[in-house]
């Protein structure tokens, strides 16, 4: 489903990354190379030691390379300070997590509107955009809520919602139906589905094969490097549903 | 600068989510300040008490004191010296000998009041006409002793409003009282009260003469002053009634000392004790800045206390910011993924060290007031409360908070997000 007209989001040229602990070296990411464009629903799906954390961290601008480039819209992001990630990150990343990370003394409504705060927007004006936020992952009338009281589907439609609220270029979400019942997980897929309808671009990282086929496109990631279909024969691994099970490629 | 209000809130709402916590690490700042305060004001009321009762005495008055290990206490200062005195000391326009006696005394109408002893602890303080002109007591009920009462040695007394409040109950039911005195000096007989007023100046000034700073301590035993002239008391003991302490008060302000080196010299030479030191000569300005500087002293020295008490709740603070910055990784990191800068994060957890401390200031400034007013009343003194000193205090407490404040606060900011989310 590339186009070459669309918008690239993110692209890693060559990625590497490697962590030393004491005399141990291990390479997380070995020459990495992946383009996403706008409007694309795309999975990296891999077992847990593969690397696809790194690769999400890198994504997210938690972590930086140490061979390659990221570029984020365009933009080398090699170059930006540690105030500049943090503004990248509210501005263009929505991220949504396995565990939620909703803060429980604030209610799903300041939750929904903390990246506004930290984009400088008016409280007035975060909290009438959080509503609607809310409201459009049909949460509204939780709004006062603390995230105790609501249930894991509950929170992580929440947690989409505050993904959203400032319009980002990318959707991140790291396993995002882990902590969730089958039904709730459900939902939260098709949501994604219908992100993706509206011309959002939606990168999910993970394990869990359901999900992955939910994606137009899966990356798989296998020992810090993205793999071929040849080399993932040749490891004996079961991947037929790249072979069309799913939805459309 | 919203964004510092929005901190401000958040830091209250934190506060008070862990309100115990917070008001045990407050407890620091609070006794800190409060101490200082409550110190300051009760300093400057005896400050203002001394300057006041200075402002009173005046500029032109010497006090000579004999030097008791030298001198048989009897006759050290006699009438008759006081008449050659004021011969021959011109520049002195009073010569005011006192002299005090301590014993016990009862009263008719005192033991229906009192529910203690038949008997109370009395001061009685002799004077003459110059003393009672130079000290100018303030008279509240009845009348002041007579020309006749210190011609006739009259067994007429005046008492101090606290003395007579503490024996009678009511200040006014002390005039026409007959107290029946034993005192030292074989003093013994009878004094009837004529007169209640406030002899503040007094008492300061018998305490200095005397070497104690006041009798105040001994306050909470039922206890009386009582001023009657020398002659009275001489007639209850049979004795010729002889000074303790010597006030001179010049015409002008200037000749006080020369009155007093003039006067001091006479004595010595009528004493056969000439340049043997045997009596001590003081300007009254000595005497108050003795005080002062020995006040300063004092307060500088629990200042520095109270500045230890500072430091150490500093450390607590930080302690405590530490502690929460640990149980709030998680929040750190998610916060940090969703767009807080470093400076974010410090803002977050340095507003709340500072609201934390200031907040305990402000509460330390009360309690201090109260502290103020409750040391004070013990004094009897009126604490004097400075504007200064409590804004001094609440930028103190606030920077505390700042100070302690910020390591913790760096620590979170320089957080790494992946590490602080995976945090349990």
């Amino acid at each position: 489903m590339t186009n070459s007209k669309q918008e690239s989001v993110i692209q890693l040229l060559g990625a590497g990354k490697t962590y030393r602990t004491g005399s141990v070296v291990y390479q997380a990411l070995k020459d990495v190379s992946l383009e996403i464009y706008q409007g694309e629903y795309v999975a990296i799906v891999g077992p847990s030691g593969s690397g696809k954390s790194t690769c999400m961290n890198i994504i997210g601008l938690l972590d930086s390379l140490d061979e390659g480039q990221y570029l984020l819209k365009g933009q080398d992001v090699s170059t930006l300070t540690e105030e500049e990630k943090a503004h990248f990150r509210n501005r263009f990343i929505g991220f949504v997590f396995q565990s939620f990370n909703l803060l429980a003394d604030l209610s799903l409504l300041d939750n929904v509107a903390l990246p506004l705060f930290y984009a400088n927007v008016s409280e007035a004006k975060r909290r009438e955009k959080a509503q609607q936020a809310l409201e459009a992952v049909g949460l509204g009338k939780y709004a006062e809520h603390r995230p105790t009281e609501l249930s894991g589907g509950q929170k992580q439609r929440g947690a989409i919602a505050r993904a959203l609220i400032n319009d980002p270029a990318l959707i991140l979400a790291d396993e995002p139906t882990g902590n969730l019942d089958s039904h709730s997980a459900t939902e939260v897929l098709h949501l994604f589905d219908d992100l993706v309808g509206q011309g959002r671009t939606v990168l999910l990282i993970t394990h869990d094969d359901i999900a992955a086929k939910c994606a137009q496109r899966r990356l798989h990631i296998l020992d810090g490097q993205i793999q071929s279909e040849a080399e993932l024969a040749a490891h004996g691994l079961d991947y037929s549903f790249t072979k069309g099970g799913g939805r459309d490629e | 600068m919203s964004k510092l209000k929005e901190n401000l809130r958040l830091a209250f709402s934190s506060i008070k989510s862990k309100l115990v916590r917070s008001l045990l690490t407050m407890l620091g700042i609070i006794v800190g300040i409060a101490a200082v305060m409550s110190l300051v004001a009760v300093g400057k009321g005896v400050q203002q008490t001394i300057l006041g009762n200075f402002e009173k005495i005046g500029a032109s008055t010497v006090v000579i004191t004999p030097d008791w290990s030298l001198l048989s206490e009897s006759n050290a200062i006699t009438e008759d010296d006081i008449e050659a005195l004021r011969k021959q000391v011109p520049l002195a326009r009073y010569v005011a000998p006192l002299s005090s006696h301590t014993g016990s005394a009862r009263s008719g109408d005192a033991e229906d009041h009192m529910q203690t002893s038949d008997n109370f602890l009395l001061y009685a303080y002799g004077m003459d006409i110059d003393g009672f002109n130079l000290l100018k007591p303030s008279m509240i009920y009845g009348r002041s002793l007579s020309p006749m009462d210190y011609q006739d040695g009259l067994p007429n007394c005046l008492i101090d409003e606290y003395s007579a409040t503490i024996i009678y109950g009511d200040a006014s039911l002390a005039v026409g009282q007959t107290l029946e005195v034993e005192l030292s000096g074989g003093i013994s007989g009878r004094l009837n009260i004529v007169g209640v007023g406030t002899f503040d100046s007094l008492n300061l000034i018998t305490g200095v003469a005397e070497g104690l700073m006041s009798k105040q301590d001994q306050k909470d035993l039922a206890s009386a002053s009582v001023f009657t002239p020398l002659a009275s008391l001489g007639r209850l003991s049979g004795n010729p009634e002889n000074a303790k302490v010597l006030f001179l008060m010049a015409e002008e302000a200037g000749q006080a000392e020369n009155a007093g080196n003039l006067a001091l010299q006479i004595l010595e030479r009528r004493h056969n004790s000439e340049g043997q030191g045997n009596y001590r000569l003081q300007t009254m300005s000595g005497i108050v800045e003795q005080l002062d500087s020995s006040l300063g002293l004092m307060s500088t020295l629990i200042s520095v206390v109270a500045s230890i008490s500072l430091l150490v709740a500093g450390i607590g603070v930080m302690n405590v910011m530490l502690i929460n910055v640990t149980e709030r990784t998680r929040e750190v990191g998610i916060r940090k993924v969703l767009g807080a800068t470093p400076n974010d994060i410090t803002l977050q957890f340095l507003a709340e060290s500072v609201i934390l401390t200031s907040i305990g200031g402000v509460i330390g400034i009360f309690a201090g007031f109260g502290l103020a007013r409750v040391l004070a009343a013990y004094m009897h003194i009126t604490p004097k409360f400075s504007l200064g000193w409590s804004a001094a205090s609440l930028l103190v407490s606030a920077a505390i908070g700042l100070i302690f404040g910020i390591a913790p606060a760096k620590r979170a900011a320089n957080m790494n997000p992946i590490d602080a989310l995976r945090y349990e």
